[in-house]
């Protein structure tokens, strides 16, 4: 009801009003050039962010340990990068490691699935007084979309929410990438119906409610409304559509749920999508990792190598940062049910695109994959680093709708400078 | 505009844009009392330095100046409170480093000359309870009646009103009968009215119609139901956490019964056991018995007071001190959660015996540390005499006398069936299904007291829920009135509702003070406080007309003289499409509607057996197997306009599987009963893990293949009778799915404290509404419901037909122009039937239906 704290400003335009006078407080101009020394084009338009739930094993993925009793039964194979090693399981995407960085050597502090999502979505950690805006709500707040379509798209599953930042920049969500959203036109049985003539009347009925009554709400509503009549006559809205794809197309990236989803995020992005988040789950292989393991990357290679590659193809992965990401690793020793457990200590992720440099490896896990060997990475330095490709500052200061300041990223977060070369 | 906000308009105004304007009255002086003075003020001068006065200021300490004039950018003051964390120098050290706008201001303030007004000397605040100064408007004498309660009440709001500076607001006239009677069927029952009951109410007589409506839907089953909203709103109860669905039908259960809300809360706080027969569990289960969530939580919302900011420092914006905070959490510090169970997980509360508070906290890593002396740190008012509400309380809650002859029948009961006894034999049958086998193995072995070992009570947070519950307590029935007449009227006296404090603004405070009073005096009750609201004059007005400026609206609004536009809640808009679109029920004969649709469904590539065998069904049916692979599952396009309806009875009857597996727990294993139960509960473990075994090599084989997730999209078609039936929203698990129809209108997901619905506009509610299914069927006229014969039948009436779907959707009658122009939208199609469709789709999506009257 009635409780937001700004009962007659909406808290979108809350927001809108006082972000940028907080941050013209907090900030002493840019301190992303003092962050790495360097002024920095940023390069990256738009984000794709693949969430793999559950905790992704990093010594069967990334960052595999051939000789060790940790290895388990996963092989590593050589890539397209000079002295570079993935798992067995990634033939294809091995062959697109000249565009990608992998970081090795990420220092989490969490091995609970809740605490572990909510800080790397977010960076910082879980508060009972306050929601903090995941990566793709708060990259959306600094920078809109310029299409018709939403800003921020999630795939499959739950995107973190967006917080303090509130409606404007939550994620929109598709269930199942590629199948129809029935929101986006009217029933199927009623097409016969003239929607415009309805449209017509809405129209004339809400300006008489406007013209009697002096609520800003009713005007916000309108707004709303415009906006979604014109988001369901867009021709934008085709990206959704993976029927027109070539077949052979979609046999390339898998014919999975994932590797449609993978399709349908590189489509979007093509349209103007700021930050598309594929989610996808299953990684929380306490019992049988292997088997696993070769499961999710018979789903997870064909879809991540041709995204790699056909936004190369088009010239578009300079303007696309591509990352995955999981909650942490999983543990160097095999359980008795052949399965390995949370390990938050050292974990990797991958990146590709938008201006960071590719056929590279940062920082190093120890002998077994037990803790970060050399550069450390903390969790907020990947949001620092995404905010740095798209040219955001990172350091900025908010302000909650209770008037709490609050940084965009993490204080103390720095971005990787080496992705950058 | 709340002080907090006005604040922080000052703020960017003056340092955003302008620095030299920074205002030692509002920005500095605060935290110099809150943070510095304490320890360099009159009472205590660390280091010589004293920074009350400005002699002070100017002087320094025994280590130098600490303003330096010559270049104000070199101020000490200026480089202690600016030096990073943990730095020997930091100021202040007593507590945690100024948080970035507290520092900001008084870097400005510095830097722009530090002014401090001669002759000022500031104090360290202490804490004061908030709006409680002033009662010279609070009459001595009880109300005779809540009508002539809700009379004062506008008396003394308008009083208040009257005394404030600045221009009076404008006052919106009252409502029209209709308007009322949506408005107030919406908040008691959460539906629009139907046209029956619009009949009804224009029948009866103008005098009194008004109360009489208020009293029938105050008894009216959906009461309770639309209350349910409001508390789990506030409770943040959550159907999917652990005791969360039997916390929302205990909930529904003591709405019903009319339980008062301080004993509501006193059993929400104090509960131990398990929730399906200790439902009020479900509140300490939802923050997983944690001590440091569960006193944010509890002072957060029990009294009002955003204690949860102290838990890692001093607050920032208000007097509360983290040692305060731990003291609080003390009381739940003994306090355990247990789990039992491998496939099927259980929970239960109980008490134990160590502390799990400790100071130092945590994170200062101190060599040891001690459990905390639970101390409540809430101060109750103190009275000369016994105030007249509270002495009305007391006679409410005076025992009835008790007839002799009915303890006398009592005692004989008693005494037959202890003579009696039970066997442990009929104690077992009597457990299945449904019989509290644990109550009566405690009859049949009184000497092992079971129950209490296992679910021991918690006299500590029994204590605290008496203090808290006490009706000395300056917060605890202020911040609950301060909820419902939010709830009612669109804004709090305080806002946020959760954050009372001396620094933050609270409007009229009598007027919260004296509903407060009343709520005491009637009994904590929620109906009574529910219509005493909505009977006075403030309820019952309508807004400003267009025109009016925008100061004038925030100024009437924040006045209560003209109350905001409120959206219907979510659930409440849902069910109103439902309740004028006829929804709740078939609107057409079965096969009357049938059509061919087509669907895409998908097809696993991986053989049908392999895909069968690595998911066993679940044994218990519904649970969710953790380790399956997950199958996608077949999504109807329109889901996101359906829920899991909740049998709230069914829930709080005890769930003899359930109790099964708690047996294992018990410490009495030496109990033929108990045993027995042991017995029954090894051999269903066994059956599960060789169901596992299968599964798991199942599933490994399924994942070998490289098949498991691959599918293709086939299109089917098939008929379908198109003849959708909706339940209603208020008795849905919740909250719902994230993009589900009720979160895109703001039920809030409710995991966090101080969450409060979202009532901005956005895209995907105008896509949800223009386009959903329930949208479209409550448009449609079909055979079955009034309107049909009016407009498809032998002798249509199509005024007549217009002037329903209007009382229908919007609980009035078209104007003339409104019915002209639906003529001519009738007119627009070959068949009138379809117009009328098109006139109630707009209807449906049209401001008017949205936001009330």
């Amino acid at each position: 009801m009635s409780a937001c704290t700004n009962y007659h400003v909406s808290r979108r335009r809350f927001l809108g009003q006082f972000s940028g006078a907080a941050a013209l407080l907090g900030m002493p101009i840019n301190r992303l050039v003092a962050a790495l020394g360097s002024a920095h084009a940023p390069k990256a338009e738009s984000v794709i962010l693949f969430w793999n739930g559950g905790g992704m094993s990093h010594l069967d993925t990334w960052d595999p340990k051939p000789g060790r009793a940790v290895a388990g039964e996963l092989e590593p194979i050589k890539t397209s990068a000079d002295g570079i090693q993935i798992s067995e399981i990634f033939p294809q995407l091995a062959k697109q490691m000249h565009h990608c960085s992998i970081i090795r050597s990420i220092a989490g502090t969490n091995g609970d699935h809740g605490r572990a999502t909510y800080e790397l979505q977010t960076s910082f950690g879980q508060n009972p007084a306050l929601v903090h805006p995941g990566m793709g709500s708060f990259v959306v707040n600094e920078r809109r979309t310029n299409s018709d379509l939403p800003a921020y798209i999630s795939i499959g599953g739950m995107a973190p929410r967006a917080g303090y930042l509130g409606q404007r920049c939550e994620a929109y969500y598709i269930g199942l990438p590629g199948e129809r959203d029935p929101y986006l036109a009217f029933p199927e049985s009623i097409k016969q119906v003239d929607g415009q003539r309805r449209l017509e009347i809405l129209a004339r009925m809400n300006t008489r409610a406007s013209d009697k009554l002096a609520a800003a709400d009713l005007k916000e509503s309108e707004v709303a409304l415009k906006d979604a009549v014109k988001l369901m006559k867009s021709p934008a809205l085709a990206s959704f559509d993976l029927d027109k794809e070539n077949p052979k197309t979609l046999e390339r990236y898998g014919l999975t749920e994932f590797g449609r989803g993978a399709l349908l995020a590189r489509k979007l992005v093509e349209t103007g999508v700021r930050f598309v988040q594929v989610n996808r789950g299953g990684f929380d292989n306490h019992t049988d990792v292997f088997p696993a393991m070769r499961n999710h990357g018979s789903v997870m290679d064909p879809a991540f190598a041709s995204l790699i590659e056909d936004l190369a193809a088009s010239g578009r992965l300079e303007k696309t940062l591509v990352l995955m990401l999981s909650e942490f690793g999983r543990t160097p020793k095999i359980n008795k049910d052949a399965g390995r457990d949370h390990h938050a200590k050292v974990f990797s992720c991958i990146m590709a695109g938008g201006g960071i440099k590719g056929g590279q490896v940062i920082g190093s896990s120890d002998a077994d994959g037990m803790e970060p060997a050399t550069r450390p990475v903390q969790v907020p330095d990947l949001h620092a680093s995404v905010c740095y490709a798209l040219g955001v500052d990172h350091t900025k200061e908010l302000t909650t709708p209770l008037g709490r300041p609050m940084k965009l990223v993490k204080e103390g977060a720095k971005p990787v400078a080496e992705l950058f070369g | 505009m709340p002080a907090q906000m006005r604040h922080l308009v000052l703020l960017f105004s003056s340092v955003g844009i302008a620095s030299a304007a920074v205002d030692f009255q509002q920005q500095v002086l605060p935290v110099l009392e809150n943070v510095c003075v304490r320890c360099h003020g009159a009472d205590s001068s660390k280091g010589g330095l004293r920074l009350d006065t400005k002699e002070g200021l100017l002087k320094g300490g025994k280590h130098g100046p600490v303003i330096n004039p010559a270049d104000l950018t070199k101020s000490e003051l200026l480089r202690r409170i600016t030096l990073p964390r943990g730095h020997d120098d930091i100021m202040p050290q007593e507590s945690e480093p100024l948080s970035g706008p507290h520092r900001n201001w008084l870097v400005e303030w510095v830097k722009t000359g530090a002014n401090f007004p001669a002759g000022l000397a500031l104090k360290s605040r202490k804490k004061e309870v908030p709006g409680l100064a002033e009662k010279d408007l609070i009459p001595d004498k009880a109300p005779a009646s809540l009508r002539e309660a809700a009379q004062l009440t506008d008396k003394i709001l308008a009083a208040e009103n009257a005394a404030g500076k600045g221009p009076q607001p404008r006052v919106a006239p009252a409502i029209d009968d209709l308007a009322f009677l949506r408005r107030v069927t919406v908040d008691l029952i959460g539906r629009i009215p139907t046209a029956a009951e619009i009949t009804q109410f224009e029948k009866e007589s103008a005098g009194d119609r008004r109360e009489k409506l208020v009293d029938r839907l105050l008894s009216h089953g959906r009461f309770s139901e639309r209350w349910t909203v409001f508390y789990a709103d506030m409770l943040r109860i959550r159907s999917r956490a652990e005791g969360g669905s039997q916390m929302l039908a205990y909930i529904n259960r003591s709405i019903a019964q009319g339980k008062p809300y301080d004993e509501l809360a006193r059993e929400l706080i104090a509960t131990n056991g398990r929730p399906d027969q200790a439902p009020a569990t479900g509140f300490v289960l939802g923050d997983a018995a944690n001590p440091m969530a569960l006193a944010g939580a509890t002072s957060q919302i029990f009294l009002g007071v955003r204690l949860s900011c102290a838990e890692c420092h001093d607050h920032p914006f208000d007097d509360w001190k983290q040692k305060e905070f731990y003291e609080l959490a003390a009381f739940f510090g003994q306090t355990k959660r247990v789990e039992s169970g491998k496939l099927r997980k259980t929970y239960y509360t109980t008490e134990g015996t160590e502390m799990a508070v400790k100071w130092p906290p945590e994170r200062e890593q101190a060599p040891e540390r001690d459990g905390v002396k639970p101390k409540f740190p809430f101060e109750m008012i103190s009275f000369k005499g016994q105030p007249q509400y509270i002495r009305r309380l007391e006679d409410r809650r005076k025992p009835a006398p008790e007839s002799p002859d009915l303890a006398a029948a009592a005692a004989k009961k008693a005494l037959e069936e202890l003579v009696d006894g039970t066997t442990v034999e009929q104690a077992r049958r009597a457990a299945l299904p449904g019989g509290d086998v644990l109550a009566e193995a405690t009859a049949s072995v009184p000497k092992q007291d079971v129950l209490k070992s296992i679910y021991r009570p918690s006299p500590l947070r029994e204590q605290l829920a008496a203090m808290i519950t006490d009706p000395r307590n300056p917060y605890f029935a202020r911040s609950f009135v301060n909820r419902v007449w939010a709830e009612l009227v669109g804004r709090g006296f305080v806002e946020p509702l959760d954050n009372f404090s001396a620094y933050n603004e609270m409007r009229h405070p009598q007027t919260l003070q004296f509903l407060a009073q009343e709520f005491i005096a009637g009994g904590y009750d929620l109906r009574s406080i529910v219509k005493l609201i909505m009977l006075t004059d403030t309820y019952q007005r309508g807004h400003l007309p267009a025109g009016a400026s925008v100061d004038e609206v925030q100024r009437a609004e924040a006045s209560f003289t003209a109350p905001r536009s409120r959206r219907m809640l979510s659930e409440v808009l849902f069910d109103s499409l439902a309740t004028a679109g006829h929804l709740f029920d078939h609107k057409w004969p079965d096969g009357a509607n049938l059509r061919e649709v087509t669907r895409q469904i998908r097809v696993p590539l991986a053989p049908p057996a392999m895909v069968a065998e690595a998911k066993t069904p679940a044994p218990e049916g519904d649970e969710p197997n953790m380790m399956a692979v997950k199958t996608p599952k077949p999504t109807a396009p329109y889901d996101l306009e359906r829920g899991d309806k909740l049998d709230f009875e069914a829930l709080l009857k005890q769930d003899s599987k359930e109790l099964l597996a708690m047996k294992n727990q018990a410490e009495a294993a030496s109990m033929e009963l108990l045993s027995q139960v042991k017995r029954d509960f090894s051999k269903q473990k066994m059956k599960e893990d060789e169901a596992m075994e299968a599964e798991r090599m199942a599933r490994r084989r399924l994942l070998q293949s490289g098949l498991a997730e691959r599918f293709r999209l086939e299109t089917i078609k098939e008929t379908v009778d198109d003849n959708p039936k909706f339940d209603t929203t208020l008795r849905m698990a919740t909250p719902a799915a994230p993009s589900h129809f009720l979160r895109v209108f703001g039920q809030p997901s409710r995991e966090n404290l101080g969450e409060f619905r979202d009532e901005s506009p956005s895209l995907r509610q105008e896509l949800m509404l223009l386009n959903g299914k329930a949208t479209h069927e409550a448009s449609r006229v079909g055979p079955l419901e009034p309107l049909h014969p009016l407009i498809a039948g032998k002798d249509p009436k199509p005024e007549q037909a217009i002037e329903l779907a209007y009382l229908e959707i919007l609980t009035r009658r078209p104007t003339t122009a409104e019915l002209a122009e639906a003529k001519s939208i009738l007119a627009a199609n070959t068949k009138p039937i379809d117009g009328l469709a098109d006139l109630r789709w707009a209807l449906f999506n049209c401001h008017e239906f949205r936001y009330l009257p």
